[in-house]
C-alpha cells in the first residue's frame, strides 16, 4: 500500500505538492494525470525517495520513504535522466547487477522486440529509443511499485501501441502497482485501470477509469433545455455557441429530454474540462 | 545492507572513471616521456645537471583525486537511475577509493623504484622528485611507504568526495568558506600556524603507524558526514 499523508513539497517559494493526501491500496495500473507543472514528477520523486518532502509522511509497503531511506519496493527512473554511455546490452547487465529483482531475460527479450540494437551506445540511441530502454529497465524490475514518468515520450503511434501491450504483459506477469504519468490519456486508458488527477499539487480526482467512462458524458442542445438539467448535476465544463450549449457532466446518467443529445465524453475531454476549466461561454 | 551490492557499485564506479583515467595517463606519460627525453639528451652530451625533475609517478595521485570528483558529481545519479541505492552507492564509493588508493600507491612505488631511482643513478639530473620521498615515507621501507601513501590518498579521496557531494548546498558553501578561513587565518598567526602545521605533520610525517591511523580515522570521520549529506541530495 502507498500512502501520502499531508505531504507538501516546496522548491523555494514554489509549492509543487500541496498537502497531498492519497492512498493507493493495492496492485493495478494507475494513470497519473495533471497539466504541466501540476506536480506529477515531484510526486514520483517523493515516492521513490529521490527528494525529501518539506512536510508530511510518505509510506510504501509500510516503510517510511525519504532520501535517507529509498525503499527497495519502489523503482523509478526519471524520464530523460542521465545514463552511463554504455552499450544497450551492458546497460541492461549493469542494471541487473544493481537490482536484486531484475529480470534480465525479460529486459533482453523486450529490447529485442522493440528493435533496440544491443551494440549501440546509449548516446547513439534516438530520444524515443532512450525512453524505451529506460522503460524496459524499469519494467524488468520485479519490485512491487513501478513509477513510469512519461514513458512514451518520443514514441511513434505504433511503438506507443506496443508499449501498452508491454505494460499489460509486464503487469500480468508480475501484478503490482504501476503508476504511469502521461499526457496521452486516451491511449493509456487501454491499459490503465484507475486514474489519479492532480492539479496545483493537490489531488483532484482518484477514480476507476470504467467509472469515469460511465459517469462522464456530454449533454448538448439548446441552452434553454440544457440549463434546467444542470441543477443537481456535477457539471465540469460548458461550451456555448449562440443558443446551443454543450455541458460536460461527471455524475450519474440521466435520460435526456427530447431535443437534448447525450454523448460519451472522451477521457481526454473529461481531463481537459476537469483540470483546464474550459468555460468558453 | 549487503557488501556484495556495495562491491558491485564499486566495480561500476571503477569502470566508469574513464576521464580521470585519461587525464592521469596523459599527465604521467607526458612527465615520464619528458624525463626520458632529457636523459637521452644528457646521455648524448647535453647538460641537465642543474635540473630537478618531477617524477611522473606523482601525477598518478590525480586519479583518486579526480575520481572523487567524478563519482559523486556524475556517477551517483547514473547509478541511482539504474536502480542503485544510496547506501550501496556510499559504501561502493568508499570501496572504489580504497582500491584506487592502493593501486595508485603501488603504481607510484613501482615508478619510484623502476624509473626515478635509476634516473637519479645516471647522475644526469640534480634529482627526480617523488612525493613518497619528499614526505619521507620510503625511509621506513617499501611496504610502509606503500601503506602510508595509500592511507593518505584514501583520505584525500574521501575529503574530495565529501566536499564535492556537498557543493550546491548551504553546508557545502559553509565548508568552502571554513577551509578558506582556516588557511587564511591560521597561516599568518604563529600559534594557529603551529596547529595547522601539526595537523599536516600528523597526516604526512608522523611515521608509519600514527600517520596511517590518523589518515584512516579522519577519513572515517569525514565519511560519517557523507550519510546526512547524501540523504539531502536530490536526484
Amino acid at each position: 500500500m502507498i500512502e501520502f499523508d499531508g505531504v507538501t513539497k516546496r522548491y523555494g517559494g514554489t509549492v509543487a505538492i500541496d498537502d497531498l493526501r492519497l492512498r493507493i491500496p493495492g496492485s493495478g495500473i494507475y494513470c497519473l494525470l495533471g497539466r504541466n507543472g501540476a506536480g506529477k514528477t515531484t510526486l514520483m520523486k517523493l515516492l521513490a525517495g529521490h527528494i525529501a518532502a518539506t512536510s508530511g509522511k510518505i509510506t510504501a509497503g509500510g516503510e517510511r520513504v525519504s532520501p535517507g531511506h529509498m525503499p527497495d519496493s519502489v523503482n523509478y527512473i526519471e524520464s530523460g535522466s542521465a545514463q552511463f554511455n554504455m552499450r544497450v546490452s551492458r546497460l541492461i547487465d549493469t542494471a541487473a547487477e544493481l537490482q536484486e529483482n531484475f529480470d534480465r531475460g525479460f529486459a533482453r527479450e523486450m529490447a529485442d522486440r522493440f528493435g533496440l540494437d544491443p551494440q549501440k551506445k546509449y548516446k547513439q540511441l534516438s530520444f524515443g529509443m532512450k525512453t524505451m530502454l529506460t522503460t524496459i529497465i524499469l519494467l524488468a524490475n520485479n519490485s512491487s511499485v513501478i513509477l513510469l514518468d512519461e514513458p512514451t515520450l518520443g514514441f511513434d503511434a505504433v511503438t506507443r501501441d506496443q508499449f501498452n501491450t508491454l505494460l499489460l504483459e509486464s503487469y500480468h506477469a508480475h501484478p503490482r502497482v504501476i503508476i504511469v504519468s502521461t499526457h496521452l490519456i486516451d491511449e493509456i486508458a487501454k491499459a490503465a485501470e484507475r486514474l489519479i488527477i492532480i492539479k496545483g499539487g493537490r489531488l483532484l480526482l482518484e477514480a476507476d477509469i470504467g467509472e469515469i467512462d460511465e459517469k462522464a458524458y456530454t449533454l448538448s442542445g439548446p441552452v434553454k433545455l440544457i440549463l434546467p438539467l444542470l441543477d443537481g448535476l456535477n457539471c465540469v465544463g460548458k461550451t456555448t455557441a449562440g443558443s446551443v450549449m454543450a455541458a460536460h457532466i461527471y455524475d450519474g446518467r440521466i435520460t435526456p429530454p427530447e431535443g437534448v443529445a447525450l454523448s460519451r465524453l472522451s477521457l481526454q475531454d473529461f481531463f481537459i474540462n476537469i483540470v483546464g476549466g474550459k468555460k468558453s461561454e | 545492507m549487503s557488501n556484495a551490492a556495495a562491491w558491485k557499485v564499486a566495480k561500476i564506479n571503477l569502470k566508469n572513471i574513464q576521464i580521470p583515467c585519461l587525464i592521469t595517463a596523459i599527465c604521467v606519460a607526458a612527465m615520464l616521456a619528458q624525463t626520458s627525453v632529457k636523459a637521452l639528451v644528457a646521455s648524448g652530451g647535453g647538460d641537465m645537471s642543474g635540473q630537478l625533475e618531477i617524477s611522473g609517478g606523482c601525477f598518478l595521485w590525480l586519479l583518486p583525486l579526480l575520481a572523487a570528483i567524478f563519482v559523486p558529481a556524475k556517477n551517483f545519479r547514473r547509478i541511482v537511475n539504474l536502480g542503485g541505492k544510496r547506501g550501496h552507492f556510499l559504501r561502493g564509493a568508499l570501496m572504489a577509493y580504497a582500491v584506487l588508493a592502493a593501486a595508485v600507491s603501488a603504481g607510484n612505488m613501482a615508478v619510484h623504484y623502476a624509473f626515478d631511482l635509476p634516473m637519479i643513478a645516471t647522475g644526469y639530473f640534480e634529482g627526480v622528485v617523488n612525493l613518497v620521498d619528499v614526505f619521507g615515507w620510503t625511509k621506513y621501507g617499501v611496504i610502509a611507504a606503500f601503506v602510508q601513501q595509500a592511507a593518505f590518498l584514501f583520505l584525500l579521496a574521501v575529503f574530495t568526495h565529501t566536499l564535492t557531494a556537498a557543493q550546491g548546498k548551504w553546508y557545502g558553501l559553509a565548508a568552502d568558506i571554513l577551509i578558506i578561513a582556516v588557511v587564511s587565518v591560521f597561516t599568518p598567526i604563529a600559534p594557529l600556524r603551529a596547529v595547522l602545521a601539526g595537523f599536516f605533520r600528523l597526516i604526512l610525517f608522523a611515521g608509519p603507524l600514527p600517520q596511517t591511523a590518523a589518515c584512516l580515522l579522519i577519513a572515517a570521520a569525514l565519511w560519517a558526514l557523507n550519510k546526512p549529506v547524501l540523504a539531502r541530495t536530490g536526484i
